[in-house]
């Protein structure tokens, strides 16, 4: 893979974001324009810091069904760590991810991802993570999430789009209340109340955080209709 | 609907000022401490649990990170709460919920604290406070207790040498705790004629700064069967905290706690508790200060609203009374590592099933509560434990 796969992941996202963005969407060549921070990460492909704030009801079943709105169910949640150490950890891979969602599936009963998930809402706190949390998650398979961008899956209007919303790249990183936007953001999808982000037939989403500073931790919620 | 929880071992270590080992080391021992006393491996835990207060006390920020692989939890579920002072009893509420949940088998609970590697702790509780209005008048921590503990006296009428007697039990219990940083055999006097800090909380009123962890092994219905025919259960658990500005208490009198009587409501009714003062063997309560044990028997039922001076007087809450309370030394004479003030769970544990040693008490336990405070003086976490 190279740079150009990264600055499509920024392209798309700010795009998604849309009137909610930060700031206009940028093109790939002008991604790659931008001053590089630390190779291959530049100043475009690291998401903005923001201050924000997110607050999510749960409740029983029972209670669920005596209220009004239509109720989003937790079909299933998993989260894990990394090793706290860098040297203990190998780079490039999203152990925590693949750890964490493998439970969340479990108890979602999922087991073709890419075919039984409508649209995931991933931590794309930085351009490459949100290609490895996507290959992390199985939203794709290994080694494919490069083809499956080049053939648009991942777009709004693709076959499994990945921040819708805009994101962390579009909408800004608010470090911890970030994961519990993306749980908020998929159960506005399921309830059809995404307005221009709103993807067709969005059934079954995955909410997807990610984070630690020398550890990895991560977090996967599956969400759905019952 | 919860499923039933049992406490399937606890992992002890010596609580002190400056440990030579790192945080990471003290958690792996406690972890493995808690392990053996479970008669486990680490691979049978399914998720693990942390607690510590404040960072800036070992001066690790997300200092749990180093936690995650010496507990054994690399690749499991792990978090983290923090509660403050009362993240002694609300996580392993947390762990709890973790296994009431359905959700998993065995979950290890560890809290830790390593005070030593701050300047000042006092400087770091200051920092908790809000900027704008109380942080720059420099409130710390005996300097609020010496206000609430004044507004408590008043209300009640209790004696700083009521307050004092507190502090010769506990320290004199912790002379049998080999865990135990501060034990000494001290009397009233002595207490009554140390340096006063903020009146009338004096320096032997108080508890140490200390280095420490603890943890605690929750297990399932069925995993707790396979381990013992004699399961220690969770029976009550209840949190309730009420707002941090001074000004906007639901009971604008600092002497009255009351978002811990509603933490302790909530505990015994889940236990089916009407009487705690016939119904519970044996308590450990949150003790920084002599007179927060006081008020705690009181928010706990332990003894009638503004009886703990009573209490005290009467022997009820000596090792050898009829209500024994902090036989361990609590957190005055066995040390205050915040967080790992677990140790107070710990020991309920350790009575219950009498592996408490020279700290046993004489009777019989059954049922025991512990509970933990902080936050801004406004949270408080209890846990009733017991067996069937």
């Amino acid at each position: 893979m190279n740079e150009e796969h990264l600055a499509r992941v920024i392209v798309k996202n700010t795009r998604n974001a849309g009137s909610h963005g930060q700031s206009a969407a940028p093109d790939v060549a002008s991604v790659l324009r931008s001053d590089i921070i630390s190779w291959p990460i530049r100043s475009l492909s690291r998401a903005r810091d923001s201050d924000a704030a997110c607050a999510v009801i749960l409740a029983s079943d029972k209670k669920a069904r005596t209220l009004d709105r239509e109720p989003v169910f937790v079909k299933g949640i998993g989260w894990s760590s990394d090793d706290g150490h860098l040297g203990r950890r190998e780079q490039g891979t999203a152990r925590e991810t693949v750890w964490a969602a493998r439970q969340a599936y479990e108890m979602a009963g999922i087991r073709k991802p890419d075919r039984e998930i409508d649209f995931a809402e991933v931590s794309d706190w930085y351009a490459h993570r949100e290609l490895m949390h996507c290959e992390a998650l199985g939203l794709c398979g290994p080694y494919d999430v490069a083809s499956c961008q080049d053939r648009g899956v991942f777009e709004r209007d693709g076959a499994l789009p990945v921040n819708a919303s805009g994101g962390l790249l579009g909408k800004g990183n608010s470090v911890c209340t970030s994961g519990l936007i993306r749980v908020a953001e998929a159960v506005q999808q399921v309830r059809g109340q995404a307005a221009e982000c709103q993807i067709p037939g969005a059934e079954v989403g995955v909410a997807h955080s990610w984070g630690g500073v020398t550890e990895a931790a991560a977090g996967v919620t599956v969400l759905g209709r019952w | 609907m919860a499923k039933r929880v049992a406490l399937v071992g606890v992992g002890m270590q010596k609580f002190e000022f400056r440990k030579k080992e790192t945080v990471e080391e003290m958690v792996f021992d406690v972890a493995r401490n808690a392990l053996e006393n479970a008669r486990l491996g680490k691979e049978d835990i399914d998720a693990v649990v942390f607690g510590s207060a404040v960072d800036a006390f070992c001066g690790i920020h997300n200092s749990d990170k180093v936690a995650i692989a010496a507990s054994g939890g690399l690749l499991k579920p792990t978090m983290r709460n923090s509660t403050s002072g009362s993240t002694a009893v609300s996580t392993p509420i947390l762990a709890y919920e973790h296994v009431a949940s359905g959700l998993y088998d065995l979950v290890m609970v560890v809290c830790f604290e390593k005070m030593s590697e701050n300047n000042s702790a006092q400087a770091v509780f200051n920092t908790v406070y809000d900027e704008a209005f109380v942080r720059p008048i420099g409130l710390n921590v005996p300097i609020q207790c010496g206000l609430e503990a004044r507004a408590y006296l008043h209300r009640y009428g209790i004696t700083e040498r009521q307050m004092a007697k507190v502090s010769v039990k506990n320290r004199g219990n912790a002379l049998s705790n080999p865990y135990a940083q501060l034990p000494m055999k001290i009397t009233v006097d002595d207490v009554m004629a140390s340096q006063v800090l903020s009146w009338p909380v004096k320096l032997l009123d108080t508890s140490p700064v200390t280095d420490g962890a603890r943890a605690v092994i929750f297990a399932s219905e069925d995993a707790a069967r396979e381990l013992t025919d004699d399961p220690v259960w969770v029976k009550g658990v209840g949190r309730g905290a009420d707002s941090v500005w001074f000004m906007g208490r639901r009971n604008s009198d600092l002497g009255r706690l009351d978002y811990a009587y509603l933490a302790a409501n909530q505990a015994y009714e889940m236990a089916g508790i009407r009487n705690p003062r016939t119904e519970i063997d044996y308590a450990e309560l949150y003790d920084p200060f002599t007179y927060k044990e006081m008020q705690h028997c009181e928010a706990l039922g332990l003894c009638p609203e503004g009886g703990a001076g009573r209490m005290i007087d009467e022997g009820i809450s000596l090792k050898d009374g009829p209500l024994p309370v902090n036989a361990s030394g609590g957190l005055q004479g066995e040390g205050n590592p915040i967080g790992a003030g677990m140790s107070r769970l710990c020991w309920c544990y350790l009575q219950i099933t009498g592996q408490a040693g020279a700290c046993q008490v004489p009777k019989e336990v059954n049922t025991a509560v512990c509970n933990g405070w902080g936050g801004m003086y406004q949270y408080n976490a209890v846990m009733v434990i017991g067996r069937e």
